[in-house]
């Protein structure tokens, strides 16, 4: 496969990522 | 014309004023789009990737070059970074920089990459070479666990000097423009680190 084909993939239908779900989980794991 | 001329280094190269300028610009550039991609910007994401792809091209190519390996394993390298970015993203700290934390990703990948493609292991049945590999694995997780306790103990000026040049095996000039200080504030950081390194190490030894 190409680089170029692999990067369409990858970049279609992405999803938001909550960061801030991740900050607050690492705040509570600490 | 005169002004401009006069901004021009004597020996035509750019000076490391103008690296560092590129290289912030650069790294700008690449966050705001990784974090509009982070936000479900998908032509943000794919132009991400895409500026990716070049950088990693460029580093795996240079790295390959000098581990005296042909260059024609760059592109597998670049899309296997490429899925580890994508697989990872969501461990990325909008905070933070981001080309370190996509070159520290990369760096993990060629390291994989040689050691599972390492000639002694041509000579290995094909069963027992996954058994091998799986094996020489785990101190290496290890000691990445460690380096990266330690390192977690230094300044982040000294700890970023380190990690550019001592283990993503940045140029001085390079590194410099990558943290946006001197190169002999590089040059003082890496030296000030490997000295508190050393001194953590000797203690950790006599405990």
């Amino acid at each position: 496969m190409k680089t170029e084909e692999l990067i369409d993939r990858l970049s279609t239908n992405i999803e938001p990522v909550d960061t801030r779900k991740i900050v607050r989980n690492l705040r509570i794991a600490t | 014309m005169v002004a401009a001329k006069s901004r021009l280094p004597c020996n035509g190269k750019p000076s490391s004023y103008e690296l560092m300028k590129r290289e912030n610009a650069k790294e700008a550039s690449l966050r705001t789009l990784m974090i509009a991609g982070l936000n479900g910007d998908t032509a943000a994401y794919r132009a991400l990737l895409s500026g990716l792809s070049g950088h990693l091209r460029a580093y795996y190519r240079g790295k390959l070059v000098r581990a005296g390996r042909g260059t024609e394993e760059t592109e597998d390298l670049v899309q296997e970074a490429l899925m580890a970015v994508h697989m990872r993203r969501h461990t990325y700290d909008p905070t933070q920089l981001l080309t370190p934390w996509v070159y520290a990703i990369a760096r993990y990948k060629l390291i994989d990459h040689l050691r599972q493609s390492q000639s002694t292991l041509t000579n290995v049945p094909i069963e027992d070479a996954s058994e091998i590999i799986a094996a020489d694995g785990e101190p290496a997780t290890e000691s990445n666990l460690d380096l990266n306790k330690l390192l977690a103990r230094l300044p982040d000026k000294v700890r970023l000097a380190i990690q550019h040049v001592k283990i993503e095996g940045l140029s001085v000039v390079e590194a410099a423009a990558r943290c946006g200080i001197s190169e002999s504030a590089i040059k003082t950081n890496v030296h000030r680190g490997l000295k508190e390194l050393s001194a953590v190490i000797s203690q950790e030894k006599t405990k």
